[in-house]
């Protein structure tokens, strides 16, 4: 969610006008001080880690991708043709995304315009969310997992 | 930083307290760095015709950036106390002044009466400890349970409160509000198009629940929000949620995984089944569990809400609060509540 360079920029900034200023004791003055520098340097080493966006655009255009097939081929929802063709567009167009974090947030708009989809027919068809909306989910876990085995 | 504070507190009560010669700010603390808002608690102390006189304040100031800044305003809270304080034997601070003047103290700020009593956080070993032997000694679970039902009876109407706070009107009026402003906060603050956030949205407008009647509600009555003594509450405090609204928002706030984590008892402190029975008594509202889950999973939606926001400000520059990117990177980890409120 935070970008590191950002992160470590600020964190170095608290150090240096909240935290070490406050520091009574020379040794940990000493220690906070080189851990300004030692922060600096590791942002400049590393880079951001992109593998777990790049599973998750996996992940999510298979999941689309299976949901626009079951629903064009659906004819409950024969009346809305054009809709899911416009959706099965915009997947077309993240598909040709270079950017990861770019293509990652293109491939979630167009999981929320399906769910928002599926919310609108619910009304009339209430199987939606046993046949539509409870399988999203399920994919939708999937990636959270991911998500969430980054975050401490 | 806190003799500033003290130096600035000591000119502006002078300048409020008439004839008070040597006044003296004594026992000032802040107890905690604060969210959203700052908190500073004090007595003060003066002379005047040649007596003694000291009385305990608090003072809440507006705090730059924090959570969801944008819904930031100290007024409302103001004019809330002010009025239940007056109408009611719940432990509420009563208030005295709203000052908007940045000089005094470098922000919006209320005073407050200050209300005796320790305050614990739920989660921490302490809080914990102080809970669980509340709960087994039982006095205070049955004062939490009796305080809410009493403020859920309150007459809102007849204590002037729909002169100056919006009062809905038919049994789906409160929900529909606050669905759009929560639409509109998820949009405000999205930094990514979030799926689970979309699905549990379009689920709370597809499942509103009727209100049975509506309340003064607090939006934040939990256990760390309380203040106790000799085994008794002494103080409710954080009102800036307060509003009329659907009681069940309270009573399912009380519920929320979030405020118990993995503690058996809600809030640290009560057995699920003491708590509705009591409070259904107490109140004669009927407590309906699919009611209940409708707005927990609501409150999740605002916690999640709550991360989104402190992540964006971090993210944005709006403020370098470490503490506003802890909460931003455990947006993952809300979300991932929500899904599984929703069954995923």
């Amino acid at each position: 969610m935070l970008n590191k360079t950002l992160v470590i920029h600020t964190v170095n900034h608290v150090l240096k006008e909240s935290i070490v200023p406050q520091l009574q004791d020379g040794v940990a003055k000493e220690q906070a001080i080189a851990l300004i520098s030692v922060l600096k340097n590791l942002d400049m080493l590393t880079v951001e880690n992109t593998s777990p966006k790049e599973k998750l655009i996996v992940l999510i255009t298979d999941s689309i991708d299976q949901q626009l097939r079951k629903l064009i081929s659906d004819s409950k929802f024969s009346l809305h043709l054009e809709s899911l063709s416009k959706i099965e567009g915009d997947l077309k167009k993240a598909e040709n995304i270079s950017d990861v974090e770019e293509k990652w947030k293109q491939l979630n708009e167009i999981q929320c315009k399906l769910i928002q989809f599926l919310y609108k027919e619910r009304v009339k068809n209430p199987q939606v969310d046993e046949t539509y909306i409870y399988p999203i989910r399920e994919q939708i876990r999937k990636q959270l997992n991911i998500e969430m085995s980054m975050v401490r | 930083m806190a003799e500033d504070m003290k130096q600035a507190l000591k000119s502006y009560f002078q300048s409020k307290i008439e004839g008070a010669d040597n006044l003296e700010i004594q026992n000032f603390k802040q107890p905690s760095g604060g969210w959203s808002d700052e908190a500073f608690i004090f007595d003060v102390h003066w002379s005047a015709k040649g007596q003694n006189r000291q009385k305990g304040f608090a003072v809440r100031k507006q705090k730059e950036g924090g959570f969801m800044p944008e819904m930031k305003n100290l007024y409302p809270q103001f004019k809330f106390l002010n009025l239940l304080s007056k109408i009611c034997d719940l432990p509420v601070p009563g208030v005295h002044w709203y000052e908007t003047d940045d000089s005094i103290i470098g922000g919006a700020f209320f005073v407050m009466d200050k209300l005796e009593g320790e305050s614990y956080v739920p989660w921490s070993k302490e809080g914990q400890q102080f809970l669980k032997q509340a709960h087994d000694d039982g006095k205070i679970p049955y004062e939490f349970v009796e305080l809410l039902a009493k403020l859920h009876c309150l007459d809102y109407q007849k204590a002037g409160f729909s002169n100056d706070f919006y009062v809905p009107e038919g049994v789906y009026d409160y929900i529909d509000k606050k669905l759009i402003e929560t639409e509109s906060l998820y949009y405000r603050y999205m930094m990514y198009p979030d799926p689970v956030m979309v699905d549990a949205l379009e689920w709370l407008k597809a499942n509103k629940p009727a209100a049975q009647r509506y309340s003064i509600i607090h939006n934040d009555y939990r256990t760390g929000n309380l203040l106790y003594e000799n085994n008794k509450i002494t103080g409710i405090l954080d009102w800036e949620n307060a509003e009329i609204g659907d009681p069940m928002v309270d009573v399912a706030y009380v519920c929320a995984k979030s405020n118990r984590m993995d503690s058996p008892f809600l809030c640290y402190l009560l057995d699920r089944e003491m708590f509705f029975d009591t409070y259904s008594s107490l109140t004669g509202l009927t407590i309906d569990e699919k009611v209940i889950h409708y707005y927990e999973v609501f409150h999740q939606v605002r916690f999640v809400l709550i991360s989104q926001s402190a992540g964006k400000a971090f993210a944005t520059g709006q403020t370098k609060d470490l503490r506003m990117a802890r909460q931003g990177y455990r947006w993952s980890l809300m979300r991932g509540m929500v899904a599984e409120l929703l069954g995923y």
